[in-house]
């Protein structure tokens, strides 16, 4: 039994992150350089293999430069096989076909505006924005639907409108509710499978790494890059990687594109770089932002260094596993909400993931803690049984580990309390305020006036097209439930039971990836401490500073980003010299 | 894709030419270790972490040779797992459920002695 692998063994699928010698190694003369022993030459080698990696081999390889790709893992696709598959790519051929007009300097108003809200500024040249920043956001839609049709064009990619499941409509975007954003819906595009039902991120994968295959394009996966290496005027001309242990080095002729992961499995590195506890994420386990290190030997600047994609989390699921199967991407129910410490509202329960996770690191300079530190995300009878199995109200109360019960709300409160003491030594000590269970009182009545009249004074949930119908999508009520259809003005607030049960789930501060690291360019080169492409070194996807910053435009928002500038990279490294020495 | 139909349609299943591709590109991504979600790992050797395995989250194996409305695997493709007991989200999480053909070759795999072939 277990004689047949899928090619490994289990030694080599398991990566830890390790304080490994990583860096670059520089050859300090012609002759040293004549020296090294390759393993493979190579045009352009590109490393990683999930979006941003995929679509940077197929251009480079469409362009006719010769390609080679090394993954980490022993198996391709990284996160974004993982992912829902959806693409965010304004200006794009579904929209055109409908006659939508997706123009320019509209939509480079909308990102500019929910990037950089401090200084956005709509009467200047670039919109408030610092000329680096302004430039990636214009290359970013001046690519984006080229990249799209490249890759359908050349038969890599067969994609549609991503249209939200039931409710069977394009894609709403996550700040809608801005006059800057004057196409709200349709710029998320996703996967078709060969049925022509939607498919997700294993289907947009093995599209994208099958046509890699097509194309004989060799994948090393079990390959860890470990160093780059750069040649005497500062050029980086390959890489050597680490495989089972031996050390392989990779000739890169014109140029080394990087298309891996973030940070977030790192807790070196979450601990330096992010502005409050990540408790668990859902990227592959492997990422570990070895790209980091790297590009910081060969003198890259780092950019913003703090952004992630967030999302909530189940703590109970966090404690057991940071590596996590997904996030609460939207919280179900409508007799619900989420209160902190102190047994207050803190935050609109159905703004999106990215935007809403980020109040987890509120600081209170008055009481020196991080309040919202762990999030409860409380509901009743009604929410537990008319949307039991939507995730992660389970199917059955009973028979889980992440609900704490109570008949009433100080009943619940003891129990939290209780749970609390229990995972003392894992949280720091986080505790309920004194105040909890009355404040609960207090916040159940205050939102069920707001349920009742449809108004949420406090965080307006409900208010944008975002809360009404991703909560649509995201929490369909049991047909079977026995519980009425929610008929008040607001389909995403229901007045709570006055009588108990109430259940609570602890939630905390997670990501799907960190999104900080070198700075790029608009030609996806990795620039230095003053400014200058690093010649050779291209970066793509979630190990670079994000070019968005920390805002999630709309669905399918990272891999949007990653496979654009992926494509930007792989035709901007076509044009570098080809050291034929 | 047009392959596993065929092969299906043929009714002569191979878990290494027709099962293995469907776990690689759908499952495996949170079914690793290190990171196995339910404690469930699906590479490097699948096979063995399945057939004759208890399920951590039912009192259904993972794959009851003969007996695919019997194993856990096959149930997690149609529904979340509530109907034997189990728990979660139907598979894969989170992304649109396998196209009909694939969860019938699984289906037809188990149904069919679930070998290692």
């Amino acid at each position: 039994m277990g004689e047949k692998r899928q090619g490994v063994t289990r030694r080599q699928v398991i990566v830890g992150a390790g304080a490994l010698s990583m860096g670059a190694v520089t050859l300090r003369s012609a002759k040293a350089e004549s020296a090294v022993q390759w393993d493979h030459e190579t045009d352009i080698l590109v490393v990683g293999s999930g979006v941003g990696a995929a679509t940077a081999a197929i251009t480079a390889h469409g362009n006719g430069d010769k390609v080679l790709v090394l993954e980490k893992a022993p198996i391709t696709g990284g996160t974004s096989a993982k992912s829902a598959g959806v693409l965010w790519i304004p200006d794009n051929f579904t929209l055109r076909a409908k006659g939508i007009e997706d123009r320019k300097e509209d939509c480079l108003k909308y990102m500019a505006r929910f990037s950089y809200p401090e200084t956005y500024n709509p009467a200047d040249p670039h919109l408030g924005l610092a000329s680096n920043e302004f430039e990636l956001l214009e290359a970013f839609y001046d690519n984006a639907s080229r990249t799209v049709d490249s890759l359908r064009t050349r038969g890599a990619l067969n994609v549609a409108e991503w249209r939200m499941f039931f409710l069977d409509r394009p894609a709403t975007d996550y700040l809608d509710n801005v006059p800057e954003n004057k196409v709200p819906a349709g710029r998320a595009i996703g996967p078709l499978k060969e049925d022509g039902s939607m498919g997700g991120g294993g289907e947009l994968m093995m599209q994208l790494n099958g046509a890699v295959k097509e194309r004989e394009i060799p994948i090393l996966t079990n390959h860890r890059a470990m160093k780059l290496i750069m040649n005497q005027a500062g050029r980086v001309i390959g890489v050597e990687a680490d495989s089972g242990g031996s050390t392989v080095r990779v000739r890169a002729r014109k140029a080394v594109i990087f298309g891996t992961g973030g940070y977030v499995h790192n807790p070196e590195f979450v601990s330096l770089y992010q502005p409050s506890r990540l408790w668990g994420s859902c990227a592959m386990p492997w990422i570990t932002g070895d790209f980091i290190n790297m590009a910081g030997a060969a003198g890259a600047r780092m950019g913003i260094m703090s952004s992630a994609w967030r999302t909530q989390v189940v703590l109970e699921e966090a404690l057991q596993s940071s590596k996590l199967g997904a996030g609460v991407f939207f919280p179900p129910g409508d007799s619900m909400v989420q209160v902190n410490r102190n047994g207050v509202r803190v935050v609109n329960e159905n703004r999106n993931y990215n935007d809403r996770t980020a109040v987890h690191g509120a600081y209170d300079p008055s009481s020196a803690e991080f309040p919202n530190q762990l999030l409860f995300m409380i509901y009743d009878q009604r929410s537990a049984e008319a949307f039991a199995g939507v995730y992660p109200i389970p199917a059955d109360p009973e028979n889980t580990n992440h609900v704490l019960q109570g008949d009433s709300v100080a009943g619940l409160a003891n129990k939290i309390d209780s749970r609390l003491s229990e995972i003392t030594a894992q949280t720091g000590g986080l505790s309920l305020a004194p105040s909890f269970a009355g404040n609960l009182e207090k916040t159940f009545k205050r939102f069920n006036g707001f349920a009742l009249s449809g108004k949420d004074e406090d965080f307006q949930r409900g208010e944008a097209a975002y809360d009404s119908e991703w909560h649509q999508v995201f929490s369909p009520m049991k047909p079977d439930s026995g519980w009425p259809a929610n008929d008040g003005p607001s389909i995403t607030m229901h007045p709570i039971r006055e009588e108990g049960p109430y259940y609570a789930i602890i939630l905390a501060a997670g990501a799907l990836d960190t999104c900080g690291g070198p700075a790029i360019d608009a030609s996806a080169r990795v620039l230095d401490t003053r400014d200058q492409p690093i010649p050779g070194l291209y970066g793509a996807g979630n190990c670079i500073a994000s070019p968005s910053r920390e805002a999630y435009w709309g669905a399918g928002h990272t891999l949007g980003l990653s496979m654009t500038f992926g494509y930007i990279a792989a035709n901007a490294a076509h044009n570098e010299p080809r050291d034929n020495a | 894709m047009l392959v596993l139909v065929s092969t299906a349609q043929a009714g002569s299943i191979s878990f290494e030419k027709d099962v293995v591709p469907i776990l690689n590109n759908y499952c495996v991504m949170c079914h690793l270790p290190g990171g196995a979600q339910g404690e469930l790992s699906l590479y490097p050797d699948a096979w063995s972490e399945l057939v004759g395995v208890p399920s951590k989250q039912s009192q259904l194996l993972q794959v009851e040779p003969g007996s695919p409305d019997r194993s856990y695997l096959y149930i997690k493709l149609i529904d979340s797992g509530e109907s034997v007991g189990g728990s979660g989200q139907l598979m894969p999480v989170q992304q649109p459920a396998l196209a009909p053909a694939h969860i019938e070759i699984i289906r037809l795999w188990i149904e069919q002695g679930a070998e290692q072939n």
